[in-house]
């Protein structure tokens, strides 16, 4: 009895060592392999070290939880997995060599056996918690950098805030931008996969993502023309004014006169002082103006799609509002397909459409005799407004989508110039509207109206009236006069009226319009 | 190269544009006035664009024609349009519209050009006196033309002339050109801002002619821009205009040249090669430009692009203007642009001309490229099959295995490693290759410069000459080649000052034994010749022979047969005696198994009667002894005395040291036919003289011979010198025979003296004792009774006391463990001899004293041994 006792606790005993082998081996084995996943870890996570960057794509580095992330994982989960392999084949060879202790060898095929096992639930678990990690910052990411882009998104929408490229008049909500450390072309420079806040271009330079961060004091350029845009093209409130009309219909000096007058005489009214935000604009405004002063017309406009006309508004030193005035050649006219490609349809504010009244049938019939002694001077125009307003209106079928009964939305003034000429003022001009009525502007506008079928005009009055929800007629010198050759100042009169009259509809509280 | 630059036309259709009141376009104002019929309307429109015109800001707002004329400059331009035609306008500002009242007016003249020539430049269309500047009224339609364009207004010695005028102008071009190439990665437009308006014109004749005229389809120009939004490649401005050029333009925008203000962008390329050296042509080398021109429309590439200075590159090359190119992957690229990019027509040209250039590369002592270019040639031969360019890959190989082995400067290792691909990739390489070194002049070359190559390469140039011998005419022996025999003289004559570092293993180049043995026999005859014209000294030709000789060694290690034939052929030339004995001698001593070779050789080479053999026969057995090692020596004196060898040797000192060693051989055994036949053999001969120590014979004789009569005495001094095992063996044989024979006790004492040497103490009681243990346990033998008796009896007085003392312990214990195995009645009597004295019994007493502690302990072990069985154990048990 008493031997069958100590063979049983013998049994036990050599039970207890071989348990407590196998645990010391299984306890190696699963440190081992928690060594070697450390290990993996550290010689494989290097969020410094950045993915190479793809020709062609942005030239900046992508946050680490977006791509370098799951490459760095791959790496740690092929280098964990080769260590183990290694480390259980080591153990393997020990627990061969080692004869001399019984034990040794059982504990190292433990240890081997447990690399293997611990290992691998070591290498699921932890690459399952590393992978969830990464994911998880990546969903965080992906939306902080969602929310902060709808935020931007939302303020730049509610400031009116887009790029509009004065050279192709092309709109977009952002333009490229240039790394101010080597020029490089950033065309996603939002909130995204590069960054929240900043994008680090190739060159290693910090850019700013946001509108927030003043991205703004990057230099921009058109995705489309890539030309140059300035900040005010993109950060600020414009007027997109759009002037239309046929050849020699006095768009160019209708535009200037409007300016001159608005600089030198009704933006203070307002309350606003100008500024030009480019040289070129104020040199061209400048030669323009002078030209006028000494009796010269405005050199004639060529580019079909010329660059737009900017003047900043601005009030206690910050720009209120940009005006965007541009005119293309009255040649545009000639064809809707050089229409189409005039983009400004798309956010225009509203169009002035000027029409040189010696175009009506009627008033060339009505001023036959004297027409023929100062054709010179007054230039009429060869393409009617019916045919001008058509084409526009083809243009903007084309731009808005809108069908051939639609209405366009947009404010439309309709600006009857040259009324200097001849006796025009008296039929259609101030001096034509009883001085005691309070809206002189509106009685202008009716007055035009009645005079328009006087003359014969009844289609343009339809056509206008059946396409625009929103027009109103003016009348309007450009030049205050009929040129001569005289180098006596060209002044015009009535032509800001056209342009207040569309930004009062757009800010009827700062632009206001009697 | 001819100049194939022709004065070609051009056709093209027209168009005026222009603000007009009747124009095509049904309206007045800016529109096409006329056109011809075949513009579509896309064209139309971009040629009024490209035709679009805006003075500079600052010129006045109302000018007069003459102003005009002086002030505004005119606008060229030209593109290459979507449809793959070419637009060209010439736009002139004419001030007043039809109106008479509005400035701005200005003509455009357009051209649609289907293409432009591949010798035109769109400037020399610029130089064209057909452009019109005004239209005539109501007439709307253009008839097609046939343009000649202008070559000389801006030919390249006019633009040398220009560039020349101002020593700045050559880099202002070279940072323009490389502008242009910028610009076709970066899209930023060339700007020129100029203020003179003839130069704008002529800097973009500068820039167009920079370039290849097939490659002006990339390169638009404008010599008079003013909107930056409608930019082309190169754009010269003037006064004011909507460019600002502003930091942000220069460092972003455009490339600036600004020649006004001179402030200018950063224009700084990764590859400027181009740009400089077109530059520096265009400045002082207009020819060589116009020869590269022609030189480009070899080349499919029409791109202003990387491969411009590739090719620009291979022109200088064969022009021969450079002859290494630097980087490795510069010259690859420039061999993949060749392949790529040269036209099938003119392949066979470029290569052709490329390959002398080659060739005076190599000459001149650059190899760099060498490599790339034999692959490329030979990829060029695979591809088409031109044995042309096989004969280049051939022709450069040949160039570059000259640069190695007699100019000297180009790794070996290289060119075999280029031999070897080009082996692997040319049929019949080897034959091919061969035939440049049977070319009469390279023989002749070799014939010149072999005194130029160190052994190595003299064999390596020999081998190939020999193999292309063999390619050539495989049934002509080498041997019988004069040419093939004179370059081996010649390399000997060359090697003389270091003959023994001539590589010998030439002789291995000739195919069969008889024309190795031709070759030795010729070259060896060359060496004495040269000694006895006391070109060089004897020592100078000893040590050649024997390094020959040495290396006569290598050529047959294996085939033994063959090699005995070269020797026997050899022997056949007295004059080659001396070649052959010195070659024995170095082989003997090489020879791990000297015996068996000297045997082998005295059977293949010497057995013969030969002159030979009777001269060295003897010297060579003398060498052979010399070179034995001392256990060769003594195997060898065995042989030679057994097979009776020693009646030929006549030098005593010789005899003598062959005995002294055969003597060393004789072993004391009783049934050892050599020892027995050795002695017999040496006691047949003369060799009483000779002193032997030990002398082996006489112990021998005492052993084994018939008479035994050998005294004492003789077998002491026999015994001098002895070594340890020769004397365990002996003296084990002889001690107990002695020790029998003898007749009376007194002798005893002789022999122990005679045999004991105080060294060897150990075998000699184990020789004695060895006596006492054959009788078993009966009865003393008589020896054995005279034994004890004798040492019982030993004194002081004795004469050999001390050696008796020196051993008497031993054989005491000897005596007293056969005393002890002694039946008890023996024992006895023993105890109770008579006769004794005193000093005896108590002598006697130690001896049994001895005996008897021997019995007790023999009782006790053998009742140990009982114990051991049950039996006796219980009963012992029982007992107690």
């Amino acid at each position: 009895m008493g031997e069958l006792i100590k063979g049983l606790l013998l049994i036990a005993i050599g039970l207890a060592i071989l348990a407590i082998t196998v645990l010391l081996g299984a306890v190696y084995g699963a440190g081992i392999s928690l060594y070697n996943y450390a290990f993996a870890l550290k010689n494989n996570i290097k969020p410094e070290e950045n993915v190479k960057i793809t020709k062609g794509l942005e030239p900046a580095k992508k946050n680490y939880f977006f791509e370098k992330g799951f490459q760095d994982l791959i790496n740690v989960i092929n280098n964990n997995w080769e260590k183990n392999i290694d480390s259980s084949k080591d153990c393997f060879s020990k627990a061969k060599k080692n004869n001399d202790n019984p034990i040794e060898p059982i504990m190292w095929w433990m240890a081997g056996i447990s690399v293997v096992v611990y290992g691998t639930i070591f290498f699921i678990i932890i690459s399952l918690f590393h992978f969830l990690v990464l994911g998880g910052f990546l969903l965080l990411l992906y939306l902080s950098f969602s929310i902060v882009w709808f935020i931007e998104r939302a303020y730049l929408f509610f400031h009116r805030f887009f790029a509009a490229c004065p050279y192709c008049h092309t709109k977009t909500t952002l333009p490229e931008y240039l790394c101010d450390n080597c020029g490089a072309i950033h065309k996603k420079l939002v909130p995204n996969e590069y960054g929240i806040f900043y994008h680090t271009c190739e060159c290693g330079h910090r850019l700013p993502s946001t509108f927030f961060l003043n991205r703004g004091r990057l230099q921009a350029r058109c995705s489309n023309c890539h030309q140059f845009l300035l900040r005010e093209h993109i950060e600020s409130k414009r007027l997109f004014i759009p002037i239309l009309g046929g050849p020699s219909a006095g768009k160019t000096t209708f535009m200037f006169s409007a300016i001159r007058n608005l600089i030198d005489h009704k933006a203070k009214d307002l309350g606003f002082e100008t500024e030009f935000i480019d040289k070129i604009a104020e040199s061209k405004y400048n030669k323009i103006v002078n030209d006028l002063m000494s009796g010269h017309l405005p050199l004639k406009t060529v580019d079909n799609i010329p660059k737009a006309f900017n003047l900043a508004l601005k009030k206690n030193n910050a720009t209120k509002w940009l005006l965007y005035i541009y005119d293309p050649a009255g040649e545009a006219y000639s064809n809707a397909d050089n229409l189409s490609s005039h983009y400004y349809s798309e956010y225009m504010s509203g169009m002035i459409f000027v029409i040189d009244p010696f175009t009506f049938r009627g008033v060339r019939q009505e001023y036959k005799n004297q027409l023929k002694i100062n054709k010179k001077g007054i230039g009429p125009s060869s393409l009617s407004a019916d045919d001008a307003l058509t084409r526009t209106i083809l243009a903007m079928e084309e731009s808005f989508g809108l069908k051939k009964t639609g209405k366009i939305q947009k404010p439309l003034a309709v600006v009857i110039t040259k009324v200097d000429a001849l006796e025009l003022e008296d039929t259609i001009g101030n001096k034509a509207i009883d001085g005691s009525v309070k809206d002189k502007s509106f009685a202008k506008h009716k007055l035009i109206k009645k005079q328009l079928l006087e003359w014969g005009e009844a289609a343009l009055l339809h056509q206008l009236e059946s396409r625009f929800s929103n027009f109103r007629f003016f009348s309007s010198s450009a030049l205050g006069r009929i040129p001569d050759g005289s180098k006596k100042d060209l002044k015009g009169y009535d032509v800001l009226e056209p342009i207040l009259w569309i930004a009062s509809t757009v800010s009827d509280e700062e632009f206001r319009y009697e | 190269m001819d100049n194939l630059l022709t004065n070609s036309t051009v056709d093209a259709l027209q168009l005026y544009y222009t603000s007009c009141e009747n124009g095509v376009e049904g309206s007045s104002g800016f529109q096409v006035q006329a056109i011809s019929d075949g513009i579509e309307f896309t064209e139309r429109e971009e040629l009024k664009k490209l035709g679009a015109y805006e003075p500079p800001r600052d010129l006045p707002s109302a000018p007069s024609k003459e102003d005009i004329a002086r002030l505004f400059p005119v606008a060229f331009r030209n593109v290459k349009l979507h449809s793959g035609k070419w637009a060209m306008t010439r736009s002139e500002y004419t001030g007043l519209d039809f109106s008479g009242m509005r400035y701005g007016n200005f003509f455009t003249h357009g051209l649609l050009l289907d293409s432009m020539g591949h010798d035109i430049w769109p400037v020399d269309i610029y130089g064209w006196e057909g452009w019109c500047n005004s239209y005539v009224e109501g007439q709307h339609a253009l008839s097609r033309i046939s343009i000649i364009p202008d070559k000389e207004r801006y030919s390249l010695q006019e633009l040398e002339r220009f560039l020349n005028k101002n020593k700045d102008r050559i880099l202002l071009i070279q940072m323009m050109i490389v502008a242009i190439f910028l610009g076709k990665e970066t899209s930023r437009k060339l700007v020129i801002k100029e203020d003179e308006i003839d130069n704008g014109l002529l800097w973009i004749a500068c820039i167009q002619k920079s370039f290849p005229a097939h490659m002006q389809d990339s390169l638009s120009c404008s010599s008079y821009q003013f909107h930056p939004g409608t930019c082309l490649d190169v754009n010269v401005i003037y006064g004011e205009n909507d460019f600002r050029l502003d930091e942000t333009e220069k460092e972003y925008q455009f490339y600036v040249v600004d020649l006004v203000d001179n402030q200018h962008s950063k224009i700084d390329g990764n590859d400027n090669y181009y740009a400089i050296t077109i530059s520096k042509m265009l400045y002082q080398n207009p020819e060589k430009l116009n020869a590269f021109h022609l030189f480009s429309s070899f080349f499919t590439y029409s791109e202003i692009g990387e491969h411009l200075s590739s090719m620009l590159k291979v022109f200088q090359f064969i022009e021969g203007e450079i002859n290494v190119f630097e980087k490795d992957s510069d010259f690859n690229r420039i061999l993949k642009f060749i392949s790529e990019y040269t036209k099938k027509e003119k392949i066979d040209y470029i290569l052709t001309s490329l390959a002398p250039a080659v060739n005076k590369m190599i000459a001149c002592g650059n190899y760099e490229n060498t490599e790339q270019f034999i692959y490329f040639y030979m990829d060029f031969f695979n591809a088409t099959g031109d044995k042309a360019y096989k004969g280049i890959v051939l022709e450069q190989l040949f160039g570059l295995f000259n640069a190695v082995y007699f100019e000297k400067k180009y790794s070996e290792n290289n060119f075999l490693v280029i031999e070897e691909k080009v082996r692997s990739n040319l049929r019949q390489y080897d034959q091919d290759f061969s035939n440049f070194f049977l070319l009469t002049e390279n023989i002749e070359r070799f014939k010149n410069e072999i005194s130029t190559l160190n052994g190595e390469e003299t064999f390596i140039v020999l081998a190939r000459i020999f193999k292309a011998m063999r390619l050539f005419e495989p049934d002509t022996p080498l041997s019988e080649s004069d040419n093939a025999i004179e370059l081996i003289l010649l390399s000997v004559q060359a090697q003389k000052e270091m003959l023994y570092k001539f590589p010998w293993k030439v002789i291995d180049l000739f195919d069969s034994h008889e024309e190795k043995v031709n070759i030795v026999y010729t070259i060896f005859q060359e060496m004495k010749e040269i000694t006895e014209n006391k070109e060089i000294t004897s020592f100078d030709l000893a040590l050649a022979v024997q390094s020959l000789a040495d290396y006569m060694q290598t050529l047959f290690s294996v085939e033994t047969n063959r090699y005995y034939d070269f020797i026997n052929t050899l022997c056949g030339y007295e004059i080659c005696w001396d070649l052959v004995y010195e070659e024995w001698k170095s082989r003997i001593l090489r020879h791990h198994k000297k015996l068996y070779l000297f045997t082998e050789y005295q059977i293949n080479v010497l057995d013969s009667n030969s002159d030979y053999r009777e001269k060295y026969q003897t010297l060579m057995k003398e060498e052979y002894w010399k070179s034995l090692s001392d256990i060769e020596k003594n195997d060898q004196a065995v042989s030679w005395i057994t097979m009776d060898e020693i009646k030929y040797m006549s030098e005593d000192s010789f005899f003598n040291e062959l005995f002294y060693r055969a003597n060393q051989k004789i072993k004391f055994e009783r049934d050892g036919r050599e020892s027995l036949e050795l002695v017999k053999k040496m006691q047949e001969c003369n060799i009483q003289n000779i002193l032997f120590e030990p002398n082996k014979l006489v112990l021998f004789d005492a052993l084994f011979g018939e008479e035994n009569i050998i005294n004492n005495s003789e077998i002491s001094k026999a015994l001098k010198n002895i070594d340890e095992n020769d004397y365990r063996v002996f003296i084990g044989l002889y001690l107990p025979n002695a020790m029998e024979n003898m007749g009376k006790y007194e002798s005893h004492g002789d022999i122990i003296k005679a045999l004991f040497l105080p060294r060897y103490k150990k075998y000699f009681i184990e020789a004695y004792c060895s006596m006492f243990e054959q009788n078993g346990v009966k009865e003393l033998s008589q020896t054995e009774s005279i034994a004890w008796r004798f040492w019982v009896s030993i004194t002081t007085r004795d004469e050999n006391y001390k050696i008796y003392k020196y051993i008497h312990k031993e054989i005491f214990e000897c005596l007293g463990t056969r005393f002890s195995i002694l039946p008890d009645k023996q024992y006895k009597s023993i105890k109770d001899a008579e006769g004794l004295s005193r000093s005896q019994k108590i002598k006697l007493n130690d001896i049994l004293e001895i005996a008897s502690s021997k019995k007790k302990s023999l009782f006790n072990s053998i009742s140990k041994s009982l114990k051991k069985f049950p039996f006796f154990g219980k009963t012992t048990k029982g007992k107690r």
